[in-house]
């Protein structure tokens, strides 16, 4: 049964994101396991609430920054309302680092564009701190973010310093039409037009792209409009998980196991998929 | 020989052996006397219908050697992945209140024990070679990347000796997935019935080592006229079973995914399906799984895992409210092409061995055999349009 | 079975309705459920002991690919007309969506074939307890009279009788033999008519009313749970142990609920929609003199 045996780590911060996606920060209590813990950006682990079960969310602080991880969720079922009910010094179960990762060694020397809508920030914000961490790998970093209002933005703090010019990143925020409330200077239109408009250049450029369903289906075409190669667009799928491991035969896309042969998919593969998803 | 790999027995094969009904009995309370579980066909007393299924036996007495008994009605999964199993117990040491102690009183520590399962070493007699190969093929799955330890644990505890069939019906296809009444796929030692005993092939090590445990058992010669009694038996049943169509239709499917998921053929094939899991619970190659959270009040409980199905409605249901797959037809269409293409696509071979309970069984008369047929058919006319 | 042809056929032809599901036999002799949609395939339809099927099931407004087939028609037995009272009751269907095609019945095997034969051995046990054979609120009644159904070799209500005259303790102990093989699969429910419920209260997990995994425990939860919230409600169709995989005698504990629901509450479950439902009414002069 060790396969499915989680290691116990404490939360040793919490942040509300906003009003309903919150971020644990854990760290490892078996301090072998903190010393040789290792993922890349794009894994994901199981996080457990023992007595509600688990549930499955990317990592969402950066490998480069060593001695905890971090996980953001919205409280949308059993498991997710418990871990909300937890406080600073609670333990949280975690198995993993599990799945596939960002190609971001392929991109080194590469201009990077990551695009997110809403909490599909968290897998997108790992591998820009990932970047960030590594700046001069990587050319010019470009940054579409989008959430329905500015409540909703996640991550404040780091956007904030993206903003400020931190990491030379630069940086569209966007809210829904109706999301911008007053005193909000960024754009206000869904990520697709954002992106649209912005008409980033495609040459020697990968992107990195997560969010809600309806916002990638409407956003890869317009990549596919602008010219970026479907090979260099890089996206997550989600599916309901248990194992993680491939065992439980669950998450499957037609004959890609999410949690095996993802969750990182290209733009190319994922058109080679069925609507399995 | 490994004891997991697929047995091949052409090189090295030993001679047969022969066991009389006698000394097969004897062979049983030799195992019960020392302490070891022999799991075979038997008749539940009260159950609502009179069906055979595999269960521990009390005694040698209760031995079936039946050459027309049907297919045990659930397959050998539980034996080797358990209903329901636990996988660790955890307990909160909440630590004693202080005066500092933050107002939300934190959980304090968790301690987590890991379950070991205890199961007794196991001879599984007479079991059927369509429900023995199906092991070896969840082996692969079990065993990639990461072992599944509790499966393979019991594996190593269990010696198979199937039976060769000497019973089939319309349901059977069993020929069309590669197998047959005796193949020897997953089975240690392999007996074809004959009047008045069994022929015994010794399949692999394991076998070879545990009839040298029971020497004297199967000892007495090999009457030749019985094991051509024996074969005859099963050539005549194996061509019974040829369906070359269907062959065919499982080559087909195994080649591809694409024309078979967007085929509209399966709103059509699953209309009459009830959703009910049947299939699944009595399928010898389904090895889906849940795992739940079982608290026993506020410090401690067990998490387990637990038999699932892709039939079920919320098998993939995602917290935010969607489900990729929202009706039966798309449910169905899953189960067969896992089975179909996307295992055999991974691990090289199907996820079936043609035992035909799910056929027996579906409260809808879902038979899997036609609706292979029928998926193929509608593959072949996509084929032509395009 | 000419008659159902003929009905089914005349209603296709009509546009009275898009579809019609009754029983059709497989090249093997096995009859099951029939989906029609053409007058053509009207030939298809037939009615024999083999029948057992409760169709009433394919009319839960879960099963949203056969609504979105259109308005159809339903061959019922009587037994299967009651279970369509039943949803019509609980208002998950309004009599106008269909057009219910009554046949009369004499028994049915416990098995739907090949063999076609009704007799002691294979009459289900179910059919000695069906109080009228002969649908009464349809809208086309086909097929001639039968005689009643051969007794059975199984008896129900001596089963019943038995595990009644048990101690507490040793009826536990055959009831947990029982449900120890159950493995959740779900299927008693999947196959129930009056199954209903849009979110079973076994999936909903805050809270967890029944443990999910198929331990004793867990597996006495949801049969003991199933059982009550059909008391009263169950039409004694059988499906629920036909379906079973693992033979769990579930017809005893429906039976028994319905008897006593009978006993205690003069209630039998009926083809009128109207009859109050012992616990699927709430009435504010319920008595409650067992609320202490």
């Amino acid at each position: 049964m060790n396969l499915y045996l989680p290691t116990v780590t404490t939360i040793t911060a919490i942040v509300d994101e906003s009003h309903d996606v919150r971020t644990l920060r854990l760290v490892f209590q078996d301090p072998a396991v903190a010393e040789s813990f290792h993922f890349k950006a794009g894994n994901f682990g199981h996080f457990s609430a023992f007595g509600a079960g688990e549930s499955v969310f990317c990592i969402a602080s950066p490998p480069t920054r060593r001695g905890y991880i971090e996980c953001s969720f919205k409280a949308v079922g059993k498991v997710t309302h418990a871990l909300r009910k937890l406080c600073i010094g609670d333990p949280v179960g975690f198995r993993g680092p599990f799945g596939n990762a960002f190609p971001l060694d392929q991109m080194e020397g590469a201009n990077l564009l990551f695009i997110a809508g809403g909490i599909g920030m968290a897998p997108v914000r790992c591998a820009i701190l990932n970047a960030l961490d590594l700046r001069d790998r990587y050319r010019d970093i470009t940054v579409i973010y989008g959430a329905r209002t500015v409540e909703d933005l996640v991550f404040k703090k780091d956007l904030a310093a993206w903003a400020q010019g931190e990491g030379q990143v630069k940086l569209l925020q966007t809210v829904d039409p109706g999301g911008e409330g007053d005193g909000w200077q960024g754009h206000i239109g869904y990520v697709p037009s954002i992106l649209k408009e912005a008409a980033p250049d495609p040459n020697n450029t990968h992107v990195i792209i997560c969010g809600p369903p309806v916002m990638i289906l409407y956003a890869l075409p317009v990549l596919t409009e602008l010219g970026f190669d479907e090979e260099k667009v890089w996206t997550t799928l989600e599916n309901r998980m248990k194992c993680g491991i491939g065992k439980c035969a669950r998450c499957n896309v037609g004959a890609a196991y999410v949690c095996v042969d993802g969750p990182v998919f290209s733009a190319a593969q994922l058109r080679g998929l069925p609507a399995d998803f | 020989m490994s004891e997991h790999a697929p047995s091949s027995p052409e090189k090295d094969t030993p001679a047969p052996l022969w066991i009389s009904d006698d000394d097969l009995r004897g062979l049983v309370d030799d195992c019960l006397r020392a302490q070891r579980q022999v799991i075979a066909p038997m008749l539940e007393k009260g159950a609502a219908r009179a069906r055979p299924l595999y269960a521990p036996l009390a005694t040698a007495e209760a031995l079936r050697l039946q050459v027309d008994d049907p297919l045990p009605s659930q397959s050998l999964r539980r034996h080797f992945q358990p209903p329901s199993q636990a996988l660790f117990r955890w307990t909160f040491e909440k630590p004693a209140p202080t005066e500092d102690q933050p107002p939300e009183n934190p959980l304090g520590k968790v301690a987590l024990q890991p379950a070991t399962p205890a199961f007794p070493p196991t001879v599984i007699l007479g079991a059927r070679p369509c429900d023995a190969a199906a092991l070896e093929i969840v082996d692969q799955v079990m065993r990639e990347d990461r072992r599944d330890e509790s499966w393979f644990s019991r594996r190593a505890a269990t010696v198979i000796l199937t039976r060769g069939c000497t019973w089939s019906d319309a349901s059977c296809f069993c020929t069309s997935l590669g197998l047959g009444p005796d193949a020897p796929q997953g089975s240690d030692l392999l007996l074809l019935p004959a009047q008045g005993g069994h022929v015994v092939r010794v399949l692999t090590a394991k076998g070879q080592a545990f009839v040298a445990d029971h020497a004297p058992r199967f000892a007495a010669p090999l009457p030749d006229h019985r094991r051509r009694e024996a074969e005859a038996a099963l050539a005549a049943l194996r061509q019974d079973l040829e369906n070359k169509p269907l062959s065919d239709a499982v080559d087909h499917l195994r080649q591809g995914l694409g024309g078979a998921f967007s085929a509209a053929i399966w709103d059509e094939v699953a209309l009459r399906c009830h959703g009910c899991g049947v299939c699944a619970a009595l399928c010898p190659t389904c090895y889906c799984f849940d795992i739940v959270e079982e608290p026993h009040g506020p410090k401690e409980g067990v998490r387990r895992m637990k038999w699932d199905t892709c039939q079920d409605p919320i098998f993939t249901l995602h917290g935010s409210g969607h489900n990729p797959r929202p009706n039966q037809s798309s449910r169905y269409r899953q189960r067969v092409l896992h089975k179909f293409s996307v295992y055999p696509n991974r691990f090289g071979q199907v996820l079936c061995t043609g035992c035909g309970r799910c056929v027996r069984a579906c409260p809808a008369g879902m038979d899997l055999a036609e609706i292979l047929l029928q998926v193929d058919g509608a593959l072949d006319h996509a084929a032509k349009k395009s | 079975m000419k008659e159902i042809r003929e009905v089914a056929s005349a209603l296709l032809s009509g546009g009275q309705v898009d579809w019609v599901l009754g029983y059709e036999e497989d090249a093997k002799g096995l009859v099951k459920p029939a989906f029609i949609t053409d007058p053509a395939q009207a030939a298809r339809l037939i009615f024999d002991p083999r029948c057992v099927h409760n169709l009433a099931v394919y009319l839960l407004p879960g099963r949203r690919h056969v609504r979105a087939l259109g308005r159809g028609a339903l061959v019922v037995k009587a037994c299967d007309a009651r279970a369509v009272a039943g949803l019509l009751r609980e208002h998950q269907l309004q009599r106008d969506e269909l057009v219910l095609i009554g046949v009369r019945c004499g028994g049915v095997r416990q098995d739907p074939g090949p063999d076609a034969v009704l007799n002691e051995e294979s009459v289900a046990a179910r059919c000695a307890l069906c109080p009228e054979r002969t649908p009464q609120r349809v809208d086309h009644l086909v097929g001639p009279e039968l005689p009643p159904p051969p007794a059975g070799n199984r008896d129900l209500l001596r089963e019943i009788a038995e595990l009644e005259a048990l101690t507490s303790e040793a009826r536990f102990a055959f009831w947990s033999k029982h449900f120890s093989r159950c493995v959740r699969c779900h299927a008693c429910r999947q196959v129930c008519p009056l199954c209903n419920c849009t979110r079973c209260i076994a999936d909903k997990s805050q809270p967890q009313f029944i443990e999910a995994a198929p331990h004793l425990r867990g597996n006495l939860a949801w049969n003991i749970t199933r059982a009550l919230h059909l008391a009263g409600r169950c039409v004694g169709c059988g499906e629920c142990e036909r379906a079973c995989p693992v033979d769990i005698p579930l017809a005893l504990i429906n039976a028994k609920l319905s008897h006593f629901m009978h006993e205690c509450y003069a209630h039998e479950a009926s083809e009128d929609p109207e009859q109050p439902s012992p616990i699927g009414d709430f009435r504010s002069d319920d008595d409650q003199e067992f609320i202490r």
